[in-house]
């Protein structure tokens, strides 16, 4: 993503999603992905917090292999908004590709790694995370209501003209409901990243979401009630 | 070369059979080097020679039946017409299959030949050849032969049921080529295994009957076949009762949940940046209680669960019906099928 307004990129990539035919190849199930965060930012460089909120627009796909290999590539973008005082409105906008291995049908083991950039009029900062993780899924037994938990730490956080954080993980916990092919979700997202004091202070980053997401699945059917 | 040499000694030295069926091609050649010289007298002894008792080395079948028709047509040029039908008679019965090429031999041999047919009845059947058909378009040949006129039934039967395909079942005088499609009298394809293919004879001339059987195997070439679906397994399918400890186990889901989400917003967050979105982290927390509330409530009274039911069902048809399509892929990869044949051992009257 670059500073020009990311929601019509991202409204694109969904509508090209929407459009395109799903492949319903046995034993594989292929999702669309669309989503819309708030978003809430917070950094602390040694001169106070700052804070800048936005919504962020998102799209993806997922391919999911006999239910047990899944996967799934993303983008997002949007802008976050800043009342601080010398600070700068920023545009956010990055793509990521996770992979998911299933091995029983309440665990996923995932690997994910994750390209983002922070623009502002003066500047860009690009963010290249690798991360590793888990994710619980507890599937209602009375409803077709799934709860997921959700967590990873960051092994590689590559930021430029940053050291590699002390910190980096990820977290996040969240209730998907479905009803046929269509499926809607609310999660709430956390990154945190602490980078060490390199002699101008610490630098403390951390991204917290509230995420409402919106499936489309077509192919073969999740095997959870 | 002294290598060689020494390699095919110890060739023939290692093969004592080898070499006498040489010494009887080798009496073979000469007599019928004199019989095309019109040495006939000369000839005669060395084939008698060779079909004597007494003859001191190997005789295969066919160079026994080699000289028995020399013989035959030796005698007949030397105008001893009924020891020249009986030379014949002896060739026939041994090989069935034996003829005289007319464009080799005199109208007077080929009368004297044909006579002894007529005198001598046997069916034969050659060995089946070793071939690939593809039953679609191609089909298997047999060779069988009856001495003269006769009633002919050519079968083939699998060696271990009793289902048999009567492939010929006519008058028949000389050769005859039978074909088989591949198919069992029930349409199916021959099934992979060992096969007997029988002929039985009956002569119109003489009361006399033959028979005859060969063996060969039927292999088949098939493409790879698709594996059909499992069953559904429970996991696979959504409960079609609600019970009333189903509503408590997940409402104790939604709370885990509820209790994630805060844990994350507490726990997992930098404290030194303040709240860290908790009220974020509250909302999804309440939406996961409510959904674990309304699931205790939902669940109060045991009752079926329709939706689940047909849903159950449309995962029943939409397997029965993946299943019906691989199924019918598999048949057209079937019906692809190529028979591998190949000669057996075996061989009887």
């Amino acid at each position: 993503m670059t500073r020009g307004d990311p929601i019509p990129v991202a409204s694109g990539i969904l509508l090209c999603l929407a459009l395109a035919p799903a492949a319903g190849i046995a034993q594989i199930t292929v999702s669309g992905t669309a989503g819309v965060s708030l978003a809430e930012h917070r950094v602390d460089i040694g001169n106070g917090i700052e804070e800048s909120r936005g919504l962020l627009f998102g799209a993806g796909g997922v391919v999911a292999f006999r239910s047990r290999l899944e996967i799934s590539i993303g983008v997002a973008g949007g802008s976050l908004s800043t009342d601080a005082a010398g600070a700068e409105n920023r545009d956010v906008g990055e793509v990521g590709i996770e992979a998911s291995f299933v091995p029983v049908r309440w665990l996923a083991l995932q690997g994910s790694a994750r390209s983002r950039a922070y623009s502002t009029a003066i500047a860009r900062q690009h963010w290249t995370t690798v991360g590793v993780g888990a994710e619980v899924r507890l599937d209602f037994a009375t409803s077709p209501v799934r709860g997921v938990l959700r967590g990873g730490l960051l092994p590689v956080v590559a930021v430029n003209g940053l050291p590699g954080p002390d910190v980096a993980l990820t977290a996040a916990a969240g209730m998907e409901y479905r009803s046929g092919s269509i499926a809607g979700g609310l999660f709430y997202e956390l990154e945190r990243y602490d980078f060490p004091d390199v002699g101008t202070g610490r630098r403390l980053e951390q991204v917290t979401k509230l995420t409402f997401r919106f499936t489309v699945r077509r192919g073969g059917r999740a095997s959870r009630p | 070369m002294r290598r060689l040499v020494l390699g095919l000694t110890l060739v023939v030295a290692a093969s004592p059979s080898a070499r006498a069926q040489t010494e009887t091609g080798d009496q073979l050649r000469q007599a019928e080097d004199l019989y095309e010289r019109l040495e006939i007298e000369r000839a005669v002894p060395l084939l008698r020679q060779v079909v004597a008792t007494s003859w001191p080395h190997a005789v295969t079948q066919d160079q026994r039946v080699e000289a028995y028709t020399y013989l035959g047509a030796s005698l007949a040029l030397l105008g001893m017409g009924d020891s020249a039908a009986m030379y014949f008679r002896s060739a026939i019965e041994r090989d069935p299959f034996t003829d005289l090429d007319a464009q080799r031999f005199t109208p007077a041999q080929v009368a004297l030949f044909r006579q002894a047919r007529r005198l001598t009845f046997a069916v034969a059947v050659r060995p089946v050849a070793a071939g690939r058909v593809d039953p679609r378009t191609e089909r298997a040949t047999f060779t069988v032969v009856t001495t003269h006129r006769a009633s002919l039934r050519v079968e083939l039967r699998p060696a271990d049921e009793k289902g048999a395909v009567e492939l010929f079942h006519d008058v028949n005088d000389g050769l005859r080529e039978v074909r088989w499609d591949g198919l069992l009298p029930d349409g199916r394809l021959a099934p992979p295994g060992r096969y007997e293919l029988g002929v039985v004879g009956r002569s119109q001339l003489l009361a006399r009957s033959d028979s005859m059987r060969v063996y060969f195997t039927v292999a088949h070439e098939t493409p790879p076949l698709e594996d059909t679906l499992p069953d559904l397994s429970p996991a696979q399918l959504l409960p079609e009762r609600l019970l009333v400890a189903a509503g408590a186990k997940d409402l104790i889901k939604g709370l885990v949940i509820a209790a994630g989400a805060l844990a994350v917003s507490s726990v997992a967050v930098n404290r030194d940046l303040g709240r860290g979105g908790r009220a974020l982290a509250i909302a999804v927390g309440a939406t996961a209680g409510i959904a674990g509330v309304t699931a205790l409530l939902n669940a109060r009274h045991e009752r079926d669960l329709p939706a689940n039911i047909a849903e159950n069902g449309r995962r029943r048809v939409a397997r029965a019906a993946a299943n019906a399509s691989i199924a019918h892929r598999n048949a057209e990869k079937i019906a692809e099928t190529v028979l591998i044949i190949r000669p057996a051992a075996g061989v009887g009257p």
